[in-house]
């Protein structure tokens, strides 16, 4: 391996770490505290007891619930090969009865080198399942029901719920059904019926604490010593990345990212960002790099808009706000014209247009969604007399008409009422 | 073919049309090399590579934009998060991200949402492109997959993906000379959406934008690259049920540096077209910085920019650029405000004639061409629109009094000196007005108003013509009502009328009509029609 491939190579091994959630929340699993080690506890004494279970894994997005489920069933199917089976769905695919029993049925039949046929009814399908689960706890095997975004599952009958859990509650079946979902409510969206069949059994997925996060940072970014790269690159760099682990700056910034979203997956596609701007010359991670993506990440997209529009665009902006000021209730393009002339006779600006070429202007700025029309079903109207609001903050206006290169003074001082 | 021989028989077959027959096999022979099977390298851009600097090059202004997209891209085999490119409307964000696979040579399936206007349609796009399979007559212009479900198009895409992925893997292994011209580069395969805010206007929109933006999380595919492009940016498609965001990429919109050095790319004579720009380019920025529009605005202004010059390859100086900065200086404000205005060519002869005519008259800086109607309509037609615009514009009341069939137009007499407080509800009645925009008639006071005005021309006709086809004209009414509801729905179609909502107690659809005034008034000066004795003015 070269030298000159090394960085390269280190570039992708980093990227690959990032974008592979198993690997990250590896950093997470070593101690008994922590969440994998209770999951995996939970399923393998289901497993091994034959016994049914189920459990709800909660937690804000990003946290790491899938990431940490996948760990624990990957190591499961190592240590008891035969005796599990998983099955996956979704609430944002399989919401509905006859898509979630097909896909069951699917996976069972891929699990288990049966041939599935698409032609197969809600009926059949049921059926096929409840079949499978009885010959599976016969044979001691247990299925394993993964329900990702599972408040999903609980809107409207929640039949694919009752089904499964009320499945379970015959002597001869084997299975764990996991519940994973965002809303910290989850359980208490189920119906009765459901939620009397449900075991109350939850695990909660918490933001990283501090020292958490500054052990994942060296888990991910320290490259490993006897691997492909060359022995003494791997050295510095990671010599490199200690010392600017420990600085302050770093630290700042890091938090400074970690206060919009605290979850592991927001400063995993940070340092996402972060790490695609090292410089391949040198090869080593710098301060600059993570400052760079902070501000890269830090946008003010109005503000940007309102860089994006012209002089006549910034005019219209202007005088809606005027006729909001004037507390008008409502008011359309005609109003708005209305006032741009009025703002021209009394100061005589040298942007006056003809109508056409505002109202072209007009539609820009719906387009840049900083205007929109206030009621929807105005398609019997045409664009010009349906009434339209601002959808940016006076404030935000302000701040962007101030850092708009070269905008007329005229339009700055509209604002401020000075005029 | 038996069909297509038959009518070649009965034609006289000329010596040129016979040896096409004889060339028919070789179209066969096109026809058969098309349907031959695409391979992976149809999933690369397709034209030879280009380096970085030349990619730099074509797209001035966007060099921070592209550095940064190449190095989120990473190195070849290197997986990647979901990518966001936003930005206002022509600001390159396809061509580039286009662009730049055709610099690393990677394989790419691109799906626009624009023409993908359902879900089922964007799902079968994107499968036929990964399994290779081409619509043609073979196999009846379908889809490989009839595919209308998330789950279902999850399913089919885990299986082509890993078909390509495969076949990516192959095809490095085979060839030891990376560098074969034509083969794409790495293992990784991505997945372009386009358009993608036409997707929040979609039935099924909350479930597939959250599926969309949740599906590298779903696939669970290392070898797999989304990029998303839209028009707006992320913080617009914010829905009840979240999902990670991908990594936004912003382009702005060009500054004015950047819009010359883009509109002086592929220029001529540049040092002409660079002394137009700086006349022309600082007030047009003030309206759009648009490249497209600005475009559009300056292709006829360097026409006449160009006018006095006879040598094309002219080097101007400064003595030069001022005589023809003072030709330009009077079309520049009209042009102004004609900016977005797309004009249709007219035919030669009638530019010629009108050449002829403007010279007489271009002291009158073009108001006579705002005066006339530049596109053709009938008289009924003409007639129906001022119908149209009065009923909209003159509130129903007034009717009577209007249109007195007995030919008397007598709306102005009376004039009392209005008082203070009739002029305040004179204002606010006006600001309403002006709010509300055109009102809504019924189809019979359209018809009602049409008779009246059509028997007063038509009285003021006979008058002039000293009743000469009088009887004629009596009999012509009944025919002339069904040509009207011709004319109806093709005002409508036209957009001159639009359908209103309809009345709630009798269900009958209203109109309303939507031109304005000064349209309405170039009509009727067509007709010579006195459009200002009938429209109520307060």
């Amino acid at each position: 391996m070269g030298r000159e491939n090394a960085p390269e190579e280190a570039l992708k091994l980093i990227r690959s770490r990032l974008c592979n959630p198993s690997f990250v929340f590896r950093a997470f699993s070593d101690s008994p505290e922590s969440n994998y080690s209770k999951l995996k506890f939970i399923i393998s004494s289901s497993v091994t007891e034959a016994c049914n279970n189920s459990i709800l894994l909660l937690g804000p997005r990003g946290s790491g619930k899938i990431a940490v489920l996948e760990l624990v069933l990957k190591d499961l199917l190592l240590e008891y090969a035969d005796m599990i089976s998983v099955i996956r769905l979704s609430g944002l695919l399989h919401r509905d009865d006859n898509c979630a029993f097909k896909e069951i049925a699917r996976q069972l039949c891929v699990e288990h080198q049966l041939i599935f046929s698409k032609m197969a009814s809600f009926d059949d399908n049921s059926q096929f399942m409840i079949a499978m689960l009885r010959e599976c706890g016969l044979a001691h095997k247990t299925i394993i029901f993964v329900l990702d975004e599972f408040d999903l599952f609980a809107q409207g009958k929640q039949r694919v719920l009752y089904s499964l859990l009320d499945a379970m509650q015959s002597i001869t079946s084997q299975a764990v059904v996991i519940g994973v979902s965002c809303r910290l409510d989850a359980d208490q969206l189920l119906e009765k019926r459901v939620r009397s069949r449900f075991s109350h059994r939850k695990l909660l997925f918490l933001p990283p604490s501090k020292g958490d996060i500054e052990r994942l940072l060296e888990h991910i970014f320290s490259l490993p010593i006897d691997s492909t790269l060359p022995h003494d690159y791997a050295v510095e760099f990671n010599a490199k990345l200690q010392i600017m682990l420990a600085d302050d700056k770093f630290k700042q910034t890091v938090n400074a990212h970690m206060n919009s979203d605290a979850s592991v997956n927001h400063l995993s596609r940070f340092l996402f960002r972060a790490v695609s701007y090292m410089d391949l010359g040198s090869g080593f991670l710098s301060l600059e790099n993570f400052k760079t993506a902070l501000s890269n990440i830090q946008r003010q997209p109005k503000l940007e808009c309102i860089k994006d529009c012209s002089v006549l665009e910034l005019y219209v902006l202007v005088c809606m706000r005027r006729l909001e000021v004037k507390e008008k209730n409502s008011y359309n393009f005609i109003t708005v014209m209305k006032e741009y002339k009025s703002i021209h006779d009394s100061f005589k600006t040298s942007d006056y247009y003809a109508q056409n070429v505002c109202l072209r202007a007009f539609e820009h700025l719906l387009h840049r969604e900083l205007i929109c029309f206030t009621d929807n079903r105005g398609y019997n109207q045409s664009v010009e007399f349906r009434p339209v609001k601002l959808l940016i903050s006076f404030h935000e206006l302000h701040q962007g008409l101030k850092s708009y290169r070269s905008c007329p003074g005229i339009l700055v001082k509209l604002m401020d009422h000075e005029v | 073919m038996g069909k297509e021989e038959s009518p070649q028989i009965t034609r006289r077959t000329t010596r040129s049309s016979s040896s096409v027959t004889v060339a028919k096999n070789g179209v066969e022979t096109t026809k058969t090399s098309d349907s031959r099977p695409l391979t992976i390298n149809e999933l690369v851009f397709g034209e030879g590579p280009i380096g970085l600097d030349d990619l730099l090059s074509s797209f001035p202004g966007r060099r921070v934009q592209i550095l940064e997209l190449v190095r989120l891209l990473g190195p070849s085999n290197s997986p990647m998060l979901p990518i966001f490119i936003y930005g206002g409307s022509s600001t390159g964000k396809t061509s580039i991200i286009l662009q730049i696979f055709r610099h690393l040579n990677r394989p790419f399936v691109y799906s626009s949402c624009r023409t993908c206007y359902c879900p089922r349609i964007l799902f079968e796009s994107i499968l036929n492109q990964l399994l290779l399979h081409r619509k043609n007559a073979a196999n009846g212009y379908s889809s490989v997959k009839r595919c209308e479900r998330p789950s279902d198009f999850v399913n089919s895409l885990h299986e082509a993906l890993s078909n390509v992925i495969n076949n990516l893997k192959g095809n490095s292994g085979k060839s030891s000379n990376k560098n074969l011209v034509g083969w794409p580069d790495g293992n990784m395969i991505y997945l372009i959406f386009d358009n993608l805010e036409l997707v929040r206007e979609w039935d099924k929109s909350s479930t597939i934008l959250p599926f969309l933006f949740n599906l590298f999380d779903v696939l669970k595919m290392p070898e797999v690259g989304l990029i998303f492009v839209s028009n707006t940016s992320p913080d617009t498609y914010y829905s009840s049920m979240g999902y990670m965001e991908p990594i936004p990429v912003h382009f702005p919109d060009y500054t004015e540096d950047d819009n010359r050095q883009i509109l002086m790319k592929n220029q001529v004579n540049r040092k002409l077209y660079l002394s137009f720009l700086d006349v022309v380019l600082r007030p047009f920025c003030r309206i759009t910085r648009r490249v497209d529009e600005l475009s559009t605005a300056f292709a006829p202004l360097f026409e006449k920019y160009c006018e006095p010059v006879s040598d094309s390859g002219l080097v101007p100086n400064e003595e030069m650029k001022r005589m023809l900065f003072s030709h330009l200086q009077p079309y520049i404000a009209p042009s102004l405000n004609e900016v977005f205005k797309v004009s249709s060519q007219p035919s030669t002869e009638v530019k010629s004639n009108r050449e002829i005519k403007q010279k007489g008259s271009r002291r009158k800086s073009g108001c006579e061409e705002i005066d006339e109607l530049d596109f053709h309509m009938s008289t009924s037609a003409k007639y129906l629109l001022i119908s149209a615009f009065l009923a909209s514009r003159n509130p129903a009341t007034l009717d009577a009094s209007l249109f007195d069939p007995m030919g008397g137009f007598d709306s102005r007499k009376r004039k009392r000196k209005p008082s203070q407080k009739s002029l305040e509800q004179k204002e606010t009645a006006e600001q309403e007005l002006l709010m509300k925009g055109p009102g809504t008639f019924p189809l019979e006071r359209l018809l009602a108003i049409f008779q009246c005005i059509t028997s007063i021309a038509e009285g003021s006709i006979d008058e002039e013509e000293q009743g000469n086809e009088g009887l004629e004209v009596q009999g012509g009414d009944s025919k002339l009502m069904s040509d009207v509801l011709l004319q109806l729905s093709s005002l409508c179609n036209a957009n001159f009328i639009i359908k209103g909502g309809s009345c709630p107690l009798e269900g009958l659809t209203r109109y309303r009509s939507t031109v304005s005034e000064d349209m309405v008034m170039k009509v009727a000066r067509s007709l010579k029609f006195p459009l200002s004795k009938y429209l109520y003015r307060r």
